[in-house]
């Protein structure tokens, strides 16, 4: 009895380790294989992914010609753990898909990272709609972002106030003065019509007068 | 017509007004008062027997209007006074004269200029419109005003040695 037991149980000893060592062998086999559907994917990605972003504040979303553009670059490693230094890339392209404004500078990430950037956008840059194109440039691969914004006049350059405005404020003063001028004048006009209608009045009261008392001079005679 | 300035001692000046009105009874007068109101020129006119039925007053003294038949300017108005002075000739088609009293009395109200050019003024409307001008000034020490207006007129008639050297009770001479 004593003697099948222990068979019994070297048999099941005997199972576990194949079937220990059959799992090994799976587990070495994926992480070995180079086309997994996947797996092998997942394997190139671990070395270097990454997700990058930019974020470009409302503010900046209008920027006047000589100014600068000011952004932040969000950069998340997915797949490396150390610390790796990436090569980033600003680039402006115009409506016509030139690049207008170039810049690249090195980084260093480990997980993930945000850096913010700027971007003197010149002077003689035409106002129109522009592209903000960053990219992380690895070994591997390239990873695009971008945002869209809008290069507007310098309002430093432009006049304070447009040729409308000048007309409408000068035509006010001008009407605001001539009033003035009426007003005085007006005053003026009516003093003199009052010293001349008393003056009317005081003579017609006299010769009234004058022509009573000549009157009753013929009456008595 | 004429243009006249008769400058005279203070004391004489009413007796100058009396007789200068008095002279001109058959013309029509605008009397322009700066040292009396019009209700106390007529008081004295009347109290000489000097009919004042044919003047026109221009009071610059009074600030209340007493009478509704009396024109009120302020002497500081010069223009004012002008106008009105202007009216009154086109109004009285009759022969008529210009009496001021007194002109010296206008620089307590105005610049010496403007005064000099106001008379200016005057004395061309008067001959515009052949009006005889009188006007009066009483002797100052001031004469600024009076030499820049001798020019003006056709005859300036200035008070003798004896009107202007009046003794007192006591003998002493006054000083004009």
């Amino acid at each position: 009895m004593q003697h099948r037991k222990k068979q019994k149980m070297a048999k099941n000893l005997y199972i576990s380790l194949i079937f220990l060592a059959g799992v090994a062998l799976v587990l070495m086999i994926v992480y070995i294989n180079p086309n997994p559907t996947g797996y092998a994917m997942l394997q190139t990605t671990s070395q270097e992914a990454f997700n990058l972003e930019v974020d470009l504040p409302k503010q900046y979303q209008k920027v006047p010609a000589g100014e600068d553009i000011w952004f932040t670059t969000k950069v998340l490693n997915l797949a490396n753990k150390k610390r790796i230094d990436v090569t980033l890339k600003y680039e402006i392209y115009n409506s016509t898909n030139n690049v207008v404004i170039s810049k690249t500078e090195t980084v260093a990430i480990e997980t993930q990272a945000s850096f913010v950037g700027k971007l003197r956008i010149s002077e003689d840059i035409k106002p129109g709609n522009y592209i903000l194109k960053i990219t992380l440039l690895t070994s591997t691969k390239d990873y695009e972002t971008q945002a869209s914004f809008r290069i507007i006049k310098n309002n430093d350059t432009q006049p304070l106030l447009s040729t409308r405005s000048i007309f409408i404020t000068l035509l006010i003063f001008i009407t605001v003065a001539v009033l003035l001028i009426l007003a005085i004048k007006s005053k003026l006009i009516i003093e003199r019509l009052k010293i001349k209608f008393k003056i009317k009045d005081i003579i017609q009261k006299k010769v009234k007068n004058k022509q009573q008392t000549s009157g009753q001079d013929k009456k008595s005679v | 017509m004429k243009s006249r300035l008769i400058i005279t001692p203070v004391e004489n000046l009413q007796d100058q007004i009396n007789s200068l009105v008095k002279s001109q009874k058959t013309k029509t007068g605008i009397y322009v008062s700066l040292n009396k109101t019009q209700k106390s020129i007529e008081q004295i006119l009347k109290q000489e027997n000097i009919a004042t039925n044919k003047l026109f007053f221009i009071d610059c003294v009074a600030s209340i209007k007493e009478k509704e038949d009396v024109l009120h300017i302020p002497p500081n108005d010069l223009n004012e006074l002008i106008y009105a002075i202007k009216t009154f000739f086109k109004e009285i088609s009759e022969e008529k004269y210009l009496i001021i009293d007194a002109l010296s009395t206008f620089l307590i109200y105005n610049e010496t200029n403007k005064v000099a050019e106001f008379i200016n003024k005057i004395t061309s409307l008067c001959i515009e419109n052949n009006v005889e001008l009188i006007a009066l000034s009483p002797v100052t020490k001031g004469e600024e005003l009076l030499n820049k207006i001798f020019n003006f007129f056709d005859q300036v008639k200035k008070p003798t040695k004896d009107a202007t050297q009046k003794k007192t009770k006591d003998g002493q001479e006054l000083i004009y």
